[in-house]
């Protein structure tokens, strides 16, 4: 039978549960016996329980039920069975589609998805994650390493094998210009009478380094280019904003936007009240989040003003903690992404929250240092010995970002940032999110997972929210 | 001269803008278009002297002068 893979579950109210599913272990016959009795006249045709399973006993009705669950603690470490008795079982099934609707509709069944996994080592890259807590990569830093190497710690395979490469989804990408012989540009904006038109860069441009890197995790993504950063200040940046917004009201792309830069200083409010650092309310500002509320996801680098190794042009009034991730790229609505190397050892210039307008930034981590467009045999060659900043790591977020909305294309900008918080590997040496590296390092597979498991709840009824289905 | 961004409100006549700032020793940016920010309310990047803020913003239909601050690559 093609059917789903389930697991249903069943109000129970048993005793010895502990040594009735020992005999089900023991014998396939009495595992057969068990789940048929707990299925009962539910079972049949269409249903077919899976073999040597016998049903699970579990003892706490919610992740949230505390209590049951200190009870049943309590129960194994004492003599008095308090506590072990049962709130319901579980039956591995594997079901047919004409009876899963069936199975939805019963009162005292619970059904849930039964996702295939993997093993996380597959295809592993050796890097200790133990050694790297609260390292500090800083100059001289450690040598770059190859797109391979990131492309195995971000775990895009998972994605690629089912065709997530990025296609149909197009990255804006606000920078100094990408070259169009060497990286896919398919559109983009330009100032009337810029020298600069999309897709006029030089191949060394820093937005050819941008482009080069949202191609790691989605090699079928496509580009538009708007430069704006040969006249780098806020205002042709809310005009390249608005030429998104434009564009997207038009087709529905871009659907993200990578945005590798930002203000070095943090003037002071008082006297600078109305900067962009400062003033919420600033165009610039205002203009990004209407950006994000019409659906375009915008990735920020968080910046290179980090305390440990800050970048040469930051001001000393934009360097650490609380002074370095500042303006549109703090806002709350947006993805920023600091960054580590291959080690998952935080660069000692990425910047650091908490943030000027959002406490809690940055999001994530992401990856830098390693050779994407600059860097032996690399289009860049040697101008810069490997792609660099957080500049380089937020467009590896970013392709992480257009791989995701490829194989879930209805995911809004607020979801897929919550998904990709969600699933990132905590690292930092505490536990959660962290002022260094948000809340971990971006894991493409395990969000691809994550957001799969979800579709499949969706599909079968189960009203998870934030499922993604276009 | 510094780079400034003036928000004024739908209705005002771009180039009755451009004449206002013009008197004050205010230019539009060259290649600089109207920026819409709501219903109401557009915005423009101009170049002028700090010191001429004042009038700027007491050109009526202005609702405010920001900066129009550097910014760098990361």
């Amino acid at each position: 039978m093609a059917g789903l893979h389930v697991l249903l579950e069943m109000s129970s109210k048993e005793n010895d549960a502990f040594s009735r599913h020992a005999a089900g272990l023991e014998s396939a016959e009495e595992a057969q016996k068990q789940a048929t009795e707990m299925m009962g006249a539910v079972g049949g045709v269409g249903i077919e329980i899976e073999e040597d399973a016998p049903p699970i006993p579990m003892f706490a009705a919610t992740a949230e039920d505390d209590q049951a669950l200190s009870a049943f603690a309590l129960g194994l470490a004492g003599s008095t069975g308090r506590g072990k008795k049962t709130k319901s079982h579980v039956v591995q099934a594997e079901v047919s589609r004409t009876r899963m609707g069936e199975l939805l509709e019963a009162p005292d069944i619970q059904v849930w998805p039964s996702s295939p996994m993997a093993l996380l080592d597959e295809g592993a890259v050796a890097f200790d994650l133990a050694s790297s807590r609260g390292g500090v990569d800083c100059r001289p830093f450690r040598p770059g390493v190859d797109i391979a190497t990131i492309r195995e710690l971000l775990g895009v395979a998972a994605l690629w094998k089912e065709g997530a490469q990025g296609q149909n989804i197009v990255v804006g990408v606000l920078d100094e210009g990408i070259d169009g012989s060497t990286y896919p540009v398919i559109g983009g904006f330009a100032r009337p009478n810029s020298a600069r038109q999309p897709g006029s860069a030089p191949v060394t441009s820093h937005g050819s380094m941008c482009a080069a890197d949202i191609l790691v995790a989605a090699p079928a993504a496509r580009l538009y280019d708007y430069p704006f950063l040969g006249v780098p200040r806020s205002g042709p940046a809310l005009q390249m904003m608005q030429a998104a917004l434009n564009q997207f009201s038009q087709d529905g792309t871009p659907q993200i936007t990578n945005n590798s830069y930002g203000f070095t200083a943090g003037p002071s409010a008082i006297t600078d009240p109305r900067h962009e650092v400062n003033n919420f309310n600033h165009p610039y500002n205002r203009k990004v989040r209407e950006v994000v509320a019409a659906g375009i996801a915008c990735f920020f680098a968080a910046g290179n003003c980090g305390r440990d190794c800050p970048s040469g042009n930051c001001h000393p009034s934009g360097i650490g903690p609380g002074n370095s991730i500042s303006a549109a790229n703090s806002m709350e609505d947006v993805v920023t992404v600091a960054a580590v190397n291959s080690r998952h050892e935080r660069v000692g210039y990425s910047a650091q929250g908490p943030g000027i307008f959002h406490a809690q930034k940055p999001d994530l981590v992401s990856y830098t240092h390693f050779f994407g467009n600059f860097g032996p045999g690399r289009p860049g060659g040697t101008a810069q010995p490997y792609d660099n900043g957080t500049s380089a790591a937020t467009p590896v977020a970013a392709g992480v970002g257009a791989a995701l909305l490829s194989a879930f294309p209805g995911l809004s900008p607020a979801e897929l940032k919550e998904l990709l918080m969600r699933t990132a590997t905590d690292v930092g040496g505490s536990v959660g999110w962290d002022r260094d590296h948000g809340a971990g390092v971006i894991n493409a597979a395990a969000a691809y997972a994550q957001q799969r498991n979800a579709m499949i709840i969706s599909s079968y009824g189960g009203g998870a929210s934030g499922a993604g289905t276009a | 001269m510094g780079y400034w961004i003036v928000t004024y409100r739908r209705g005002l006549d771009l180039e009755e803008l451009r004449a206002c700032l013009a008197e004050i020793g205010a230019h539009l940016v060259e290649g600089a278009e109207p920026i819409p920010l709501s219903d109401q309310e557009l915005s423009i990047e101009i170049t002028t002297e700090r010191g001429a803020l004042d009038r700027i913003e007491a050109i009526d239909g202005v609702q405010g002068v920001f900066p129009s601050s550097d910014m760098s690559t990361f």
